[in-house]
C-alpha cells in the first residue's frame, strides 16, 4: 500500500540577510514525507536542519520554492491560515523549555485543544488518553518544574498529538537528556506516532534516535546530500 | 567609577523600561514643582497687589463705631515707637447740585503731613487751599468735569445727618489718577481744615493712617497703638489682614495639593521599586558572574543603587524644568481663587520649589531602589549562577497573609469610623491600604479557578492562561494594582469631598437665603418698598435686609469690630430658616422685635466673642456714642454663611443682627435698605429668572440689575457649584496625572512580562495561538490588574472619606458622606483605560514577535 504524501517540498531555498551579508541556509531542497514515516534529519551545525523544520512547520516562509502539507501550499497562505495549519496539522517538540510553566502537565496537553476550541469532554478524554499513552497518567496534576526532563518531553510529545496532526516536528528532543532518558523519549515518540499514524520528522545529532528511523536524511551546507532507508525500499 | 559605567550601560540596555520610569519621575517632580511654583507666584502677585492697593498704609486707626474723634489722638499715635509716619484724614459726603442721588465723597487731608499725598499722580495743581479740590478721575469722567470747573456741593453738618443744608462751591484745580483698580470712586480731595469747617467737625478726624518702620512688626505696633488709644478705637492692619486672609484660605488648599502630589510621588516610588526589582531579578546570572569574579556585595549594591540614582539625577532636574514650564497652566486654575482675578506675569522658580523638587525626586529613587539593591547584593553566588540551584523563597502561607491583611484592614476601618477614641493620623489610611493590598494579593492567587471559568466564556485558552499568569510574579502584579488602587482611592475621595461640599454649600445657601430672589439696590431704598413689591402678582413675601455700613465694635470675652446686619424680625423668619441653639425661633424674634437692646448672631461669631444666649455684649453704638449692653437673644447655626456679603460689607458670618427698631434707636440709617429678600408664589418657582427681570424692568431707578449680588436662588446655587468645582479641579488634574503614572507602571511591568515569556510566546504561537489571541492574553492580564486596583481603591477611598466626614461632624461642621456613582464609574473607566493603554504596546509587541526568534531564546 502506498502511503499518501503528507509533506512535500520543492526547490526549497532560504536565505538570511544580516545587514549586507546574505547567508543561504537552504539551497534547494526537495523532499516528500509519507504518512506514518519516522524520518530523522542529521547534519552538522549550520547545515540547515532547523531551518528546514521551521519551513515545514509554517514557522517561517522560504525565499524560494514550495512547501505542501496535505497538498496545501504553505507559501500562498496568509498568517491567519498558517496559524490554523500549525494548530490543526502540525505538532512541535522542542529541545527544552517546551511546556508552559504555569500549567499542569494535563493542562499543557489540553492547551492545543483549548486553542482550537474543542469542548471540555473531548479535551479531557483525549488528554487522559495521551498521558496514559506516555505512561504519565499519574503525573497529570504536576507542574513542569515538578517533572523530570524525560517526563517533560513526554508531556510535550503528548501535547504535540493533541489535535491529531498530520506531522510532528521534533527539534533535538533528546538534546538536553541523558542517554537512557533520551532513548525512552524517542521510543515514546516513535510508538505514539505509529499508533496515531502520524509522520514524525526529528532533527538530531543523537545516533540513538536513528535506530528507530524509517529514513535518515543527511544535510550539509543547506542541501540533502544523502538519504538512507532503514526499511525495505518499497519503490 | 567602573560600577557607575556599568550602571549607565545597564540603563541604556533597557531603554524602553527605563525611559518610562524616567518619565514617571519627571511627572512626579513636575507636579510638585509646577503646582507650588504656581501657588508661590499667585501669592507673590497677590502681595504685590496688596502693596499697590494699600500703598504705604500699614495701619488704619478709626473709632470703634466709625464716628469722628478728636484730632489730638494723632499725637498719641505718633508717640508709639516704630511708627515712622502718620497723618489724620476726615471723610465726608456731599450732594452735587443738591441732588442726593449724585453723591461725591470728600477726603480731607493735612497737606503738610500727609505722607501719601505727594506720591499721588495728579494732573494740574495739587495745592489744596480753601475750596480748591483735586477731583478723582472717575468723578470727572462721570460728570464731564475738568480742571477749572466748579462743583456745587451741598453737605450735611454733624451731628444732624438728616438734612442737606450747606452748599459750597468747589473749584477743581487738579485731577487725581489712581492706579488701575485702586482708589476708584467719585470723590474730591480737600484741605482737612476746610472739610472740618464744612462738616462742623472742628478739630475732628475719622481716621489716621500710619506707616511703620519695620513691616514685620506691623501687628505688634498695631497692638501697641490700640493699647495707647484704648479699646473704643479700632486699630487694624488691612494689608496684614488681607495677606493673612489669603494665606489662611490658601493654607487648606495648599495642604490638599501637597497631599495629592505626595500620593503621586508615592506611586512613582512604587514604580521605581518595581522597575529596579525586575531589573535586578533578570540579572541574577550576571550578578553571579560578577561575584564569582570577586565583586563585593557592597559593590553590587552600589552598582544597582547607582542605576536608580542616575535615573533620579536625570529625571529630577527635567521634572523641575517641566514643572516650572507647566506652572502657567496650573495657575489658570489657581487663579479662580484670586478675587479680583490677578494677571500674573512673572513666575518665580523659588529656591524652595527647587529644593523640594530635588528632595522629592531623589527620595523617590532612593526609596524605590534601596530594597531591590539590598536584596540582589545578598544573593548567593551559586544560586545566581545556577538557576536550578535557586531556592524559591518560601512564600508566607497564604492564610497567614490573609489573616494579617484582614487585621490590618480592620484596624484601618476602626480608625476611619472613629470606633475607638485613639487615632493616629495617616496610620489609619496606611493600614487600610496595606490590609487591602495583602488581602487582594492572596485572593488573587486563590480565586484563580473562578477567573478560569469566568474567562473561559470569552476564550477557552485565554481563560486558562490568563488566570494562571495573573498569579505569577505576584510581587510585581501587587505593586501594579496597589498603585492603581491608591490613586483611584483618592479620586473617589475627592469625588466624595466635591459632592459633599457642594451639597453642604447648597444646603447652606438654601438655609441662609431662604429666598427665591435676592435684590440688591445701587443705593438705599425705603423699607416700605417691600410692601410695593408684594403687590406684584408673582410675589408672595418680601423682607428687607440692611447693614450698618460702619459696623460696630463689640466688647465681650474678646473685643472685635463686627458687621451689623439689620432685619425685620416679623417678616425675616418667614423667608430665612435660621436654626437657633436656644430658645425657639419665635421667642428669639419676639425679643429682637420688642427689645431695642437685643441682638442675634451666628454661632461662629458667638464662639469668637465668647458669649452665649442670655448673656450681654457691650456694643459701641452711635446713638449715643457710648457702649451699651445688648442681650444675646439667640445664637443661630447654619452650615455656611461666609460667602454671603452684600455690597462688599462684612460677611454675615462676622455680623451681629439687629432689628430696624434697634437701628433707629442706636445706629444711623432711616428705614432705608440696600437688600430685599423675595419669595415668589409656588406657581412661579420655576420662573424666578423671569420674575427678577420683571422687577428690574419695573423699578429701573433702584438699579437692581447693576448689582452683581442681585440673583435668584438657582443662580446662586449654580455659582456656588461652579466655584467649588473650579477650586477642586486642580486636585483632579493632579490625580489624573497620577493615574497616568500608574499606566506607566503597568507598561513597565508588561514589558518585563513579555520579555521573560518570550519563549513561551513562541511555544504558544507554534501551538497555533493567533497573534490576536496573544494580544488579548496580555491585555486581559493587565485588565485584571486594573480591576483589582479598582476593587481596592473604591472601598479605601470611601472609608477615608467616611473618616473625614466623621471628623468634620465632631468639629461641628455638617459634611454629608456621599460617594456618587458617577465617580465610581469614572474610577472603573480609569482603571480599564489605564490598564489597556499601559499594556497595549507590550501586548502588541508580543503578538508581533517572530516565532523563530522567540523560540531561540533559552
Amino acid at each position: 500500500m502506498i502511503e499518501e504524501i503528507v509533506v512535500k517540498a520543492e526547490g526549497l531555498e532560504k536565505t538570511y540577510y544580516m545587514g549586507k551579508v546574505s547567508v543561504p541556509a537552504l539551497r534547494g531542497v526537495n523532499l516528500a514525507f509519507r504518512r506514518g514515516e519516522f524520518v530523522v534529519v542529521m547534519g552538522p551545525s549550520g547545515s540547515g536542519k532547523t531551518t528546514l523544520l521551521n519551513l515545514i512547520g509554517a514557522l517561517d516562509k522560504p525565499t524560494k520554492g514550495k512547501v505542501y502539507i496535505d497538498e496545501e501550499d504553505l507559501t500562498t497562505l496568509d498568517e491567519g491560515k498558517l496559524t490554523k495549519i500549525r494548530r490543526n496539522k502540525i505538532g512541535f517538540v522542542f529541545q527544552f523549555y517546551n511546556l508552559i510553566p504555569v500549567l499542569t502537565a494535563f493542562e499543557n496537553v489540553e492547551l492545543p485543544m483549548l486553542i482550537s476550541g474543542k469542548n471540555r469532554e473531548d479535551r479531557r478524554r483525549r488528554a487522559f488518553q495521551l498521558l496514559e499513552m506516555m505512561g504519565l497518567s499519574d503525573r497529570g496534576e504536576h507542574r513542569p518544574d515538578e517533572l523530570s526532563g524525560g517526563e517533560q518531553q513526554r508531556v510535550a510529545i503528548a501535547r504535540s498529538l493533541a489535535n491529531g496532526p498530520s506531522i510532528i516536528l521534533a527539534d533535538e528532543p533528546t538534546g538536553d537528556l541523558d542517554t537512557k532518558t533520551g532513548q525512552e523519549v524517542i521510543l515514546a515518540l516513535h510508538d505514539a506516532a505509529k499508533k496515531e499514524n502520524v509522520t514524525v520528522v526529528v532533527v538530531t545529532h543523537d545516533p540513538v534516535v536513528t535506530e528507530k528511523a524509517d529514513r535518515i536524511l543527511e544535510m550539509r551546507d543547506g542541501k540533502i546530500v544523502n538519504e538512507k532507508k532503514r526499511k525495505k525500499d518499497k519503490s | 567609577m567602573a560600577f557607575t559605567r556599568i550602571a549607565l550601560k545597564n540603563i541604556a540596555r533597557r531603554k524602553l523600561r527605563n525611559t518610562l520610569t524616567l518619565v514617571a519621575i519627571i511627572l512626579g517632580v513636575m507636579l510638585l514643582v509646577g503646582v507650588n511654583v504656581a501657588a508661590d507666584s499667585a501669592i507673590g502677585e497677590f502681595h504685590k497687589y496688596i502693596n499697590k492697593a494699600y500703598g504705604e498704609i500699614d495701619i488704619v486707626v478709626k473709632h470703634g463705631n466709625a464716628q469722628p474723634f478728636n484730632q489730638g489722638n494723632v499725637t498719641l499715635v505718633g508717640s508709639v515707637e516704630e511708627v515712622s509716619d502718620y497723618t489724620p484724614r476726615l471723610s465726608w459726603e456731599a450732594a452735587i447740585n443738591n441732588d442726593s442721588t449724585k453723591l461725591v465723597g470728600i477726603v480731607g487731608i493735612q497737606k503738610t503731613t500727609d505722607f501719601l499725598y505727594p506720591s499721588y499722580n495728579i494732573t494740574g495743581s495739587a495745592d489744596l487751599n480753601g475750596n480748591n479740590v483735586v477731583a478723582s478721575e472717575t468723578l470727572c469722567e462721570k460728570y464731564d468735569l475738568t480742571i477749572g470747573n466748579l462743583i456745587n456741593a451741598t453737605t450735611v453738618a454733624f451731628p444732624d445727618l438728616t438734612s442737606w443744608n450747606r452748599t459750597y462751591v468747589f473749584k477743581i484745580i487738579g485731577v487725581y489718577h489712581p492706579r488701575p483698580q485702586m482708589g476708584e470712586g467719585d470723590y474730591v480731595i480737600m484741605d482737612l481744615q476746610q472739610v472740618q469747617n464744612i462738616s462742623a467737625l472742628q478739630n475732628k478726624i475719622d481716621h489716621i493712617i500710619v506707616k511703620v518702620s519695620d513691616t514685620r512688626k506691623t501687628v505688634e505696633i498695631a497692638d501697641e497703638i490700640q493699647e495707647t488709644l484704648g479699646s473704643n478705637f479700632d486699630v487694624s492692619s488691612p494689608k496684614e489682614n488681607a495677606i493673612q486672609q489669603i494665606q489662611g484660605m490658601l493654607q487648606g488648599f495648599l495642604l490638599g495639593i501637597n497631599v495629592v502630589t505626595t500620593v503621586s510621588l508615592t506611586v512613582c516610588t512604587f514604580l521605581v521599586f518595581n522597575t529596579m526589582f525586575m531589573s535586578a531579578s533578570e540579572r541574577s546570572y550576571e550578578i553571579g558572574v560578577l561575584r564569582a569574579l570577586g565583586t563585593s556585595r557592597r559593590q553590587i549594591f552600589w552598582m544597582l543603587f547607582n542605576e536608580g540614582l542616575i535615573l533620579g539625577l536625570i529625571g529630577t532636574p527635567l521634572g523641575i524644568l517641566v514643572g516650572f514650564g507647566l506652572s502657567r497652566a496650573f495657575l489658570l486654575i489657581v487663579r479662580t481663587f484670586s478675587q479680583p482675578a490677578l494677571d500674573i506675569t512673572s513666575f518665580i522658580l523659588t529656591p524652595t520649589a527647587i529644593w523640594s523638587g530635588i528632595a522629592a525626586g531623589l527620595i523617590t529613587v532612593i526609596l524605590g531602589t534601596f530594597y531591590p539593591a539590598i536584596r540582589t547584593c545578598r544573593i548567593s553566588v551559586i544560586q545566581a549562577l545556577r538557576p536550578s540551584m535557586r531556592v524559591q523563597r518560601k512564600a508566607a502561607h497564604d492564610i497567614i497573609l490573609l489573616v494579617v491583611g484582614i487585621i490590618v484592614f480592620a484596624f484601618g476601618v476602626i480608625q476611619q469610623l472613629a470606633l475607638i477614641p485613639f487615632r493616629i493620623g495617616f496610620i489609619d489610611m496606611i493600614s487600610l491600604f496595606v490590609g487591602a493590598i495583602l488581602m487582594a494579593a492572596v485572593l488573587l492567587r486563590k480565586i484563580v479557578p473562578l477567573l478560569d471559568s469566568f474567562l473561559s466564556h470569552a476564550s477557552l485558552s485565554l481563560g486558562k492562561l490568563v488566570s494562571r499568569n495573573v498569579g505569577r510574579k505576584l510581587l510585581r502584579s501587587t505593586v501594579c494594582f496597589s498603585i492603581i488602587g491608591i490613586s483611584l482611592s483618592f479620586i473617589v475621595l475627592m469625588g466624595g469631598i466635591q459632592s459633599g461640599v457642594v451639597i453642604a454649600m447648597e444646603q447652606g445657601v438654601r438655609d441662609v437665603f431662604g429666598a427665591d430672589i435676592i435684590l440688591v439696590a445701587n443705593q438705599t431704598v425705603p423699607t416700605s418698598f417691600a410692601n410695593e413689591l408684594e403687590n406684584l402678582t408673582e410675589i408672595e413675601m418680601v423682607t428687607p435686609v440692611s447693614v450698618v455700613w460702619q459696623g460696630a465694635k463689640c466688647f465681650a470675652a474678646k473685643n472685635m469690630t463686627v458687621g451689623v446686619a439689620v432685619i425685620n424680625p416679623e417678616t425675616f423668619p418667614k423667608i430665612a430658616n435660621y436654626e437657633f441653639i436656644s430658645p425657639t425661633p419665635e421667642t428669639v424674634y419676639e425679643e429682637l422685635n420688642s427689645n431695642t437692646e437685643s441682638l442675634i448672631l451666628p454661632k461662629s461669631l458667638a464662639d469668637d466673642l465668647g458669649v452665649e444666649v442670655g448673656q450681654n455684649i457691650s456694643v459701641l453704638t452711635m446713638k449715643p456714642n457710648t457702649r451699651i449692653n445688648f442681650t444675646v437673644a439667640g445664637v443661630f447655626t447654619s452650615p455656611v454663611l461666609q460667602f454671603i456679603s452684600f455690597g462688599g460689607f462684612t460677611p454675615l458670618s462676622q455680623s451681629i443682627c439687629i432689628s430696624f427698631n434697634t437701628q433707629r434707636a442706636h445706629f444711623y440709617g432711616e428705614d432705608k435698605v440696600w437688600v430685599f429678600m423675595v419669595n415668589v408664589k409656588p406657581e412661579y418657582r420655576q420662573q424666578t429668572g423671569q420674575v427678577l427681570q420683571k422687577i428690574e424692568a419695573t423699578y429701573p431707578e433702584h438699579g437692581f440689575d447693576t448689582q452683581p449680588s442681585t440673583s435668584t436662588l438657582e443662580d446662586s446655587l449654580s455659582n456656588v457649584r461652579s466655584q467649588i468645582n473650579n477650586s477642586l479641579s486642580i486636585f483632579f488634574i493632579i490625580l489624573y496625572f497620577t493615574v497616568f503614572i500608574t499606566g506607566l507602571g503597568i507598561a513597565v511591568t508588561m514589558i518585563m512580562n513579555v520579555a521573560e515569556r518570550r519563549r513561551e510566546i513562541g511555544i504558544l504561537r507554534s501551538q497555533g495561538m493567533s497573534r490576536s489571541q496573544v494580544l488579548a492574553m496580555f491585555l486581559t492580564e493587565a485588565l485584571i490588574i486594573g480591576l483589582v486596583g479598582f476593587i481596592i481603591g473604591v472601598p479605601c477611598g470611601a472609608l477615608i472619606l467616611k473618616g473625614i466626614t466623621s471628623n468634620m461632624s465632631i468639629m461641628g461642621l455638617w459634611f454629608p458622606f456621599i460617594t456618587p456613582w458617577t465617580i465610581i464609574i469614572q474610577a472603573l473607566l480609569l482603571a480599564v483605560i489605564v490598564a489597556i493603554v499601559g499594556a497595549i504596546y507590550p501586548a502588541y509587541k508580543a503578538s508581533k514577535m517572530d516565532i523563530i526568534e522567540a523560540l531561540r531564546v533559552a
